[in-house]
């Protein structure tokens, strides 16, 4: 009963969710408005869950005074500010638009500048023409690269020859327009084919109580 | 000498990026932007909307990719409001909102638009794909109150839309997975029009659902923004961008050409 219960859930689930989708019916719809709020709720839950999990792997590293105990006082201070910030003051609150402006929003952008750096410096080291593939994959970088921004056309009509810079003054976006749109959208299309087919055979599987992996265990 | 480039210090290649990506904001340069076929798409489909017609815009991105997509959101409500649209703004990203709230409010200010009237700021809401799926079936549910815990039905604007049926376009300004999730959830089951301002990184794999005709247009990074910016003849910072992501894409495409032509010289050893 421990797996048959949850198995036939998941089936009944599963089935009216796939047949619901193709019958338009006021019954199903608000069954399926019922089944969406509950997602909902369930997903609030998750946020609680996270906060649960946060105070207390922070708690116990204040407890034991464990390595870098005094970072986790920031953690909490800075929790109980904003949430506070947010709560008293609302959405629109100065405190908690400034904490926002002046410390989260600095924080992210920062963590995300950092890729240019990195990614600039494991270009110049790792991004060779060793093999045929690699070198299409380095010429097709670079002619995007170029056909992303303004420089490309502006270098294009100024070095060009002048007949063939006025014929296609914008060449080097037009090639990379359809480097986008042809090639990759080709190998695109066919990934997210394959992937969708996966998905939907392993979806197949759970409803149809094969795959049982769920339940934890081997 | 091919031995010291071979080896050369990081610190260096990053002086570089950072000298690439400060210096160009102090010189003049007047580089041509070239409109790109999908942002074209979007300009048109908005251009064509009658008067009063609603957008949903999803704010779904973090500030970390704020100097992307800010710009772009600027770029479309200004467009939005000159054209005289209701503009109804959401996000599934908690750390979007405040952000979303702000570009709604700075762009309405230049245009005299009227919050509640003009315009409705949703907030933020848990559960991406249950509110994509929920707007279809009637937007109070995911959505009762706006931002500031307003009641919808007690907006103006709100009391016609009740669900996609009453909604023009959704633009969603990406930085993850929602522009896919729109097309699946509000696309595919309830035939909503969508288009899509996404990061730079991300419009290669945004191409498949344009060319499809899941998407109507798709605006990818600071150049989309840029280009927006030129259509609606209102420079701001994506065209000031330009240029130093012009001459930072300049500054790595030299340094992998350099990395290549001193892998040759010491004889393909590294």
């Amino acid at each position: 009963m421990k797996r048959q219960i949850p198995i036939a859930i998941c089936f009944i689930c599963g089935v009216f969710m796939l047949v619901q989708f193709f019958v338009p019916h006021e019954a199903f719809k608000s069954i399926y408005g019922g089944v969406l709020g509950w997602a909902r709720v369930i997903g609030v839950f998750a946020l609680v869950l996270g906060v649960g999990a946060l105070v207390r792997l922070h708690y116990k590293r204040l407890a034991r005074r464990s390595d870098g105990w005094s970072y986790s006082i920031v953690v909490f201070v800075a929790m109980l500010i904003a949430a506070a910030a947010g709560i008293v003051g609302g959405p629109r609150g100065s405190l908690y638009v400034w904490i926002f402006d002046n410390v989260f929003a600095p924080l992210d952008a920062t963590m995300f500048s950092l890729l240019a750096f990195f990614m600039a410096s494991a270009a110049y080291r790792a991004f060779r023409a060793r093999t045929l593939e690699a070198t299409l994959l380095l010429a097709a970088a670079v002619i995007v690269m170029f056909g992303r921004v303004p420089i490309g056309n502006f270098l294009w009509q100024h070095i060009a020859p002048n007949s063939l810079a006025a014929k296609a003054p914008f060449l080097p976006e037009n090639i990379t327009e359809w480097i986008m749109s042809s090639p990759n959208m080709a190998a695109r299309r066919g990934i997210m084919i394959g992937a969708a087919l996966g998905a939907i055979s392993t979806s197949l599987k759970i409803i149809l109580g094969v795959e049982r992996s769920y339940f934890g265990g081997n | 000498m091919i031995e010291k480039l071979a080896n050369i210090d990081r610190r260096i290649i990053y002086l570089v990026i950072a000298f690439a990506v400060i210096v160009p904001f102090f010189i003049p340069m007047n580089l041509p932007i070239y409109v790109s076929p999908p942002v074209q798409s979007v300009y048109d489909y908005i251009n064509a909307l009658p008067e009063g017609s609603v957008v949903l815009m999803g704010f779904n991105f973090s500030p970390s990719t704020m100097p992307e997509l800010y710009p772009m959101c600027l770029a479309v409500l200004r467009h939005c409001y000159s054209r005289k649209l209701k503009v109804v703004g959401m996000t599934v990203y908690y750390s979007a909102a405040p952000m979303a709230d702000r570009a709604m409010r700075e762009a309405a200010q230049e245009y005299d638009c009227e919050e509640l009237k003009d315009y409705t700021y949703l907030g933020y809401k848990q559960g991406a794909r249950q509110v994509m799926l929920g707007i279809g079936e009637d937007i109070s549910e995911p959505f009762p109150t706006d931002y500031l815990g307003r009641p919808i039905s007690e907006i103006p604007m709100m009391r016609d839309i009740k669900n996609y049926d009453d909604i023009a376009l959704v633009m969603d300004f990406g930085s993850g997975n929602s522009p896919e999730w729109w097309v699946a959830y509000a696309g595919a089951r309830y035939h909503q029009t969508i288009a899509v301002g996404c990061t730079g990184v991300m419009a290669s794999g945004l191409y498949p659902y344009l060319e499809a005709g899941q998407l109507v247009g798709l605006m990818s990074g600071l150049k989309g923004a840029a280009e927006y910016e030129k259509l609606i003849n209102k420079p701001a910072k994506a065209i000031l961008g330009m240029k130093a992501q012009s001459i930072a894409h300049v500054a790595i495409i030299l340094l992998v050409l350099l990395g290549n032509v001193v892998y040759f010289l010491s004889g393909r050893k590294r």
